[in-house]
């Protein structure tokens, strides 16, 4: 253990970055873990919410049953009432066009709050990183878009997640292990030095 | 495997990079830089003298030998235990974990002057194997700009297909091995000092050219415009200075000689520096009561310096003068007066000789404008040159050691000059250059501020990260810097959203992007390649235009429209729009039908119709224009018929 702590110490950014991604993972962990749970207990089940029960905007229905973008800022808000930590669209349109955005009930969205989708086989995934009550979705950024087919097409919420999504940052996670550890390191960096230095001045 | 083919070219720079490190007394994060500019400046020679691809091959070559000189042990200047300078080795994990996140993301060009200018050069230059002076591009090619950034972005993808990742990621290469050579005052296993330093670096453009809360995406870190690289170019090359406590001149007369070849007022910008640098080293001698004969060397180092600014400058012109046809001595602009001529006249006015009313205004604004308009994340100009002078005055009255606290202070002074030279310089081009309404509006003032500000707080910085060494309060500059650094990363992710930044972007901001790129693609396949295309975009800008030139170069986008009246823009019969309408080309049918056929188009790609096009001109299309109803198409002219016939639709609805 001693040699470990003389390694970290004399490695300070290096032990830094280590620790949080051992955090990291045990986050992702704990998150998959949470899920199940969640599952399990029956708080968090998956569902299908039909497109016509959501409050849309810029979005209609057309005559051949084609969910269609009408307007430059198209938009999805379900406020169901249930926590909710994915969503999956069945769809042609591109995953590139699509953002969601989660908020607690009462909360605004806000850009800090923002997750863009992935594609997937026949749609697209959206995985929020916390479990959020109330989610926008949007679907593109322009008129002309054609979403889902079928006046009964669906969004699947809660839809199982791959385990290894877990353990891929989110934009603003990333952000974090990036800055935070050199920031840690620089912090511990200079309480050792001003530490000896106290010290030393004392002793 | 663009990403290998990249990181070849990163281990060749990395070659040179060693090679300096260990033949050299350079300080190894300091090496990066060197070999950055030095690349840039081979290649800029290369290109002018036209034999890029041969200079590309020989460049791989001499890396190769780089490296096994580097690794070989007779000779050595510096041990190789140098190379664990924390900078040194930062610079290549950063680089190299930047070009793997770009050819994961896939960042494109996005801004008006990367489509009319940057980033076409770029592809030119991939594309064609030599410079992009005389690209055979339409009609409004302008291509006297200077050619460092863009050749450094080829740099990256000598090897492998051309890619707009690619020549971003080299921008950013650059940008980084200057963060890099801010650690050279730091000491080894402080992660205190060296984590600070490049992260100061990091965040400077974000805190001068981003201000209030940012609401929209940014392209920084992800733009091929000058701008940026220029003034950090700048204060690297100052700072290579004033961190190396052995006051090498050579890594500097490298920066500058690759400054003067970044962009046109980059000479402007080197001249400052190696005044800077000659000023700091004379003041020296003349404080230390030298013999005149000691000045010999340094003088000739000083003149040197100047000589290489002047050269690599006067290069560009010399080529130009050759290889093009534009006037390049004359500074254009309203009043048609050469660069020399604009200074003595600005001179006389500042003085109060033959004050003229804008002259007034004009400055006057600019000062104004230097205090009040919230510019960056700071505040308004006066704040930063504030910041920058106290930090250079903070090195000086915090450092023990005497040559620092000289060098420091006169900085703190000299940068200041410099600054009010610069703006002065700025100013007159706004006076005297500049249409008015571009003057009055004192448009794009912030833009010309930033490369010099950007320079002076890296210079300053330099100076306080190399008191570090010699503090008088041992911990006080470590520490203040430190907390400076983490308060300015506070800042910036406060102001600005992380997912408006390439690193936090979805795929969304470049959707239309790709769309376009599609396009442009379906075009080339029903087009033989050389054939002239005709341009109709209805509604558009012009930046409609620049981009589809760009997307399908090397196909050839005519200028679309006779001079002065092309290049993007709505076409109507006459009447149709109000006189003086924006982008508006009155033509009749037979008058377009001229201007296409004239200018020898035998395609005409219509990428947005609209009810004026269709009605003005559905005569000269055997389908009447229908082909366009349901979305953009090509058309092919039809010699028998006298008219042009559908080919296809292209795009997402095609």
């Amino acid at each position: 253990m001693k040699r470990v702590f003389a390694w970290a110490a004399a490695h300070l950014v290096a032990a830094c970055y280590l620790l949080a991604l051992a955090l990291w993972a045990l986050w992702a962990l704990g998150n998959a873990g949470q899920d199940a749970l969640g599952f399990a207990t029956g708080r968090l089940a998956a569902g299908e919410v039909p497109l016509s029960s959501l409050q849309s905007q810029d979005i209609a229905l057309t005559g051949d049953g084609l969910w269609v973008t009408t307007g430059a800022d198209p938009q999805f808000v379900f406020a169901g009432g249930r926590p909710v930590r994915s969503v999956f669209l069945k769809t042609d349109a591109p995953a590139s066009g699509f953002e969601g955005y989660w908020a607690a009930a009462g909360q605004d969205f806000s850009l800090r709050r923002r997750v863009f989708a992935q594609g997937v086989e026949d749609g697209v995934l959206l995985v929020f990183p916390e479990t959020a009550d109330t989610i926008r979705i949007d679907p593109a950024a322009g008129a002309g878009v054609v979403l889902a087919e079928g006046e009964n097409a669906s969004l699947t919420v809660n839809a199982p997640v791959a385990f290894w999504r877990y353990f891929v940052p989110r934009a603003g996670q990333a952000l974090a292990l990036a800055a935070l550890p050199a920031a840690a390191a620089v912090l511990l960096d200079l309480g050792l030095f001003w530490k000896g230095r106290l010290l030393k001045k004392r002793g | 495997m663009e990403l290998f083919y990249s990181y070849l070219s990163l281990a060749a720079l990395a070659g040179f990079a060693v090679l300096m490190a260990r033949r050299t007394k350079l300080p190894a994060p300091l090496a990066p830089f060197a070999a950055v500019c030095a690349t840039m400046v081979w290649f800029s020679a290369a290109g002018m003298l036209g034999v890029l691809a041969a200079a590309g091959w020989l460049y791989f070559a001499l890396a190769a030998a780089a490296w096994a000189l580097a690794v070989w042990p007779a000779g050595a200047k510096q041990p190789a235990a140098a190379l664990k300078a924390p900078g040194f080795a930062a610079f290549f994990v950063l680089a190299a974990a930047l070009l793997a996140f770009f050819a994961w993301r896939q960042p494109m060009f996005s801004t008006w002057d990367e489509f009319s200018f940057w980033g076409t050069a770029a592809k030119i230059v991939k594309t064609s194997g030599g410079l992009y002076v005389n690209a055979d591009i339409g009609w409004a090619w302008v291509g006297t700009h200077r050619p460092a950034l863009v050749v450094l972005g080829w740099f990256f993808q000598f090897f492998g297909e051309y890619a707009e990742w690619r020549v971003l990621a080299g921008y950013d290469i650059l940008l980084l091995s200057i963060f890099a050579a801010l650690t050279a005052g730091c000491e080894k296993g402080r992660p205190r000092q060296w984590v600070p330093a490049l992260g100061f670096g990091f965040l400077l453009p974000f805190v001068i050219t981003l201000y209030g809360s940012v609401a929209r995406p940014t392209d920084l870190y992800a733009s091929a415009l000058s701008d940026i690289p220029l003034g950090l170019t700048f204060g690297g090359a100052l700072a290579a200075y004033y961190i190396n406590e052995k006051k090498a001149l050579w890594p500097s007369a490298l920066a500058l000689a690759a400054l003067c070849l970044e962009k046109d007022t980059g000479f402007a910008l080197a001249l400052v520096a190696a005044g800077l640098i000659a000023a700091d080293g004379a003041f020296a001698l003349l404080l230390e009561k030298a013999p005149l004969r000691r000045w010999a060397k340094p003088a000739a180092g000083w003149a040197g310096l100047f000589a290489t600014c002047g050269l690599s400058f006067w290069s560009w012109q010399k080529y130009l003068s050759v290889a093009s046809a534009a006037d390049t001595t004359n500074v254009g602009g309203t009043q048609q007066m050469g660069m020399a001529e604009m200074v003595l006249t600005g001179v006389k006015e500042l003085l109060g000789i033959g004050r003229t009313g804008k002259f007034a205004t004009i400055m006057g604004g600019l000062v104004r404008a230097l205090f009040t308009s919230q510019t960056t994340m700071v505040g308004p100009f006066a704040a930063v040159a504030a910041l920058a002078v106290a930090m250079a005055a903070g090195a000086a009255v915090l450092t023990k050691e005497k040559a620092l606290r000289r060098q420091a202070g006169l900085f703190a002074v000299l940068g200041t000059a410099g600054f009010a030279a610069y703006f002065f310089f700025i100013g007159l081009t706004y006076v005297y250059v500049f249409r008015d309404e571009v003057s009055g509006g004192l448009v794009g003032f912030e833009r010309y501020m930033y490369p010099y500000l950007l320079g002076w707080l890296l210079a300053s910085a330099a100076l306080v990260l190399r008191a570090m060494g010699s503090e008088r309060i041992q911990g006080l500059v470590q520490t203040g810097f430190a907390a400076m650094t983490l308060a300015l990363a506070a800042l910036v992710w406060l102001r600005l959203p992380f997912s408006l930044t390439v690193f936090g972007g979805g795929n969304a901001a470049y959707a239309a992007r790709w769309a376009a790129r599609d396009e442009a693609a379906q075009v080339q396949a029903a087009v033989p390649k050389d054939a002239h295309i005709f341009f109709v975009s209805q509604g558009d800008d012009g930046s409609r235009w620049f981009l589809y030139s760009y997307e399908l170069y090397p196909w050839y986008l005519d200028y679309s429209g006779n001079d002065g009246q092309g290049g993007g823009g709505t076409f109507a019969v006459p009447g149709a729009l109000e006189e003086g309408a924006p982008y508006y080309h009155p033509y009749t049918a037979e008058e377009l039908l001229e201007c296409i056929r004239g200018r020898g188009c035998d395609y005409v790609f219509v990428e947005r119709s609209d009810g004026l096009f269709a009605d003005g001109y559905a005569a000269l299309f055997s389908d009447g224009l229908a082909g366009c109803e349901t979305g953009s198409a090509v058309y092919a002219w039809n010699g028998a018929l006298g008219q042009f016939d559908f080919v296809c639709n292209v795009g997402a609805e095609g």
